[in-house]
């Protein structure tokens, strides 16, 4: 439930930023794939998702995964 | 009639980016999605493609493609291998396209409203005639014209099958309804939304959009809304350098709520609600949407869903 969770947030923190270019060709249709097949929960997802809020939303999503871990 | 509610998608972000956009903008109800073309972005019909091919009910269509950059042959020919992607469910709106880019290619946007007329009658005769295309026959896309000037409403009214009027102030919006009469062919309302539960940050998000609209407009328009040449020259150099702290520092006054809705979502369901009972169509829900993407695609949905729900009831 908690990972779910912190996908919306992620998926926000993706969605909402104007620096998307940022993100490599092959991590941004790693992250479509796997929203696709409702998969950014599972560990493969996750880890593209983040990677791809990293590149976008440095500061943002240190504090959102910050914010969730403790 | 059940009003239409769509939304507009710009190819400034990665094409990965707008399929997960369009498949959620699918999911939340909306009636379809319209792509901006801007030779700086990525290409539209190309997008178009790939979002025809991953959604099932959603209309799509560019809005809008101009003449001066794209033969309108090529548009028809786009357009008919769009169809056949997502097989009735495209649309088209051609428009004279944004002075400002137009200027960076060294295209003269000359006599806009008979370029465009002629474009929209080229490109519905090379979709509807038998032998024009060797394509499927893409008769039922509806043909409508970008507009913000009354000439160019008038001339769409008799050529083409629909308006996009892209205006995001109430007086001009009704005003541009005034011009159509009793006609019963499709208006839409384009406007440019940011909304938010902070005020603030909703304004914030809707600045270099609503500067865009405020860089192309007639200079008509812009002694109408009681702005000067020498403002607009000073935006329009500020979004050519891209300072974007230098356009939120000149940003204040009220110049920016003639190009923008921005607020929070009560205002916004209260400024579609007006468009649609005063005779709209469709609604187009454009521009950032909100400093939160997501929630702001959500309010939208729950306003088009209360809207609808209301007029379900008259109905």
């Amino acid at each position: 439930m908690e990972r779910k969770k912190t996908v919306s947030m992620l998926l926000e923190v993706l969605m909402s930023s104007v620096n998307s270019n940022n993100v490599p060709p092959k991590l941004g249709w790693a992250v479509w794939n796997s929203f696709l097949t409702n998969r950014l929960d599972k560990p493969y997802g996750f880890k593209s998702l983040v990677r791809a809020c990293r590149l976008c939303e440095p500061d943002k999503t240190t504090k959102l995964l910050k914010g969730v871990l403790t | 009639m059940r009003p239409f509610f769509s939304v507009e998608l710009v190819p400034r972000d990665p094409v990965w980016k707008l399929l997960i956009a369009a498949r959620i903008v699918e999911k939340n109800g909306f009636d379809g999605v319209w792509v901006s073309d801007h030779f700086f972005n990525r290409n539209c019909f190309m997008v178009l493609s790939a979002l025809a091919l991953n959604t099932r009910k959603i209309f799509l269509g560019p809005a809008v493609v101009n003449p001066y950059v794209t033969h309108p042959t090529s548009i028809a020919q786009m357009t008919a291998t769009l169809w056949e992607l997502a097989p009735n469910r495209v649309r088209l709106a051609v428009g004279a396209g944004d002075a400002l880019s137009l200027k960076q290619l060294g295209l003269d946007r000359e006599k806009p409203v008979e370029r465009v007329g002629e474009a929209v009658k080229h490109v519905k005769k090379a979709l509807t005639t038998p032998g024009w295309l060797d394509t499927y026959r893409a008769s039922d896309v509806k043909v409508f014209v970008g507009a913000q000037g009354r000439r160019m409403m008038r001339m769409a009214a008799e050529v083409a099958d629909g308006v996009l009027v892209n205006w995001s102030s109430m007086d001009k919006l009704l005003e541009a309804l005034k011009t159509f009469g009793s006609r019963g062919f499709w208006k839409a309302a384009y406007i440019i939304t940011s909304v938010h539960d902070d005020e603030a940050k909703a304004r914030k998000t809707a600045v270099p959009f609503a500067a865009y609209l405020m860089a192309g407009v007639h200079e008509q328009y812009l002694n109408e809304f009681g702005i000067s040449v020498g403002f607009r020259k000073q935006v329009e150099e500020v979004l050519r350098s891209k300072k974007w702290e230098e356009l939120y520092a000149i940003s204040s006054g009220d110049w920016v709520n003639y190009f923008c809705v921005w607020g929070k979502p009560k205002k916004l369901e209260g400024f579609a609600d007006e468009l649609v009972e005063a005779g709209y169509d469709e609604v187009v829900f454009a521009g950032p949407l909100g400093p939160r993407y997501l929630k702001a695609l959500r309010d939208i949905s729950l306003i088009c869903r209360q809207i609808r729900k209301k007029w379900a009831n008259i109905g």
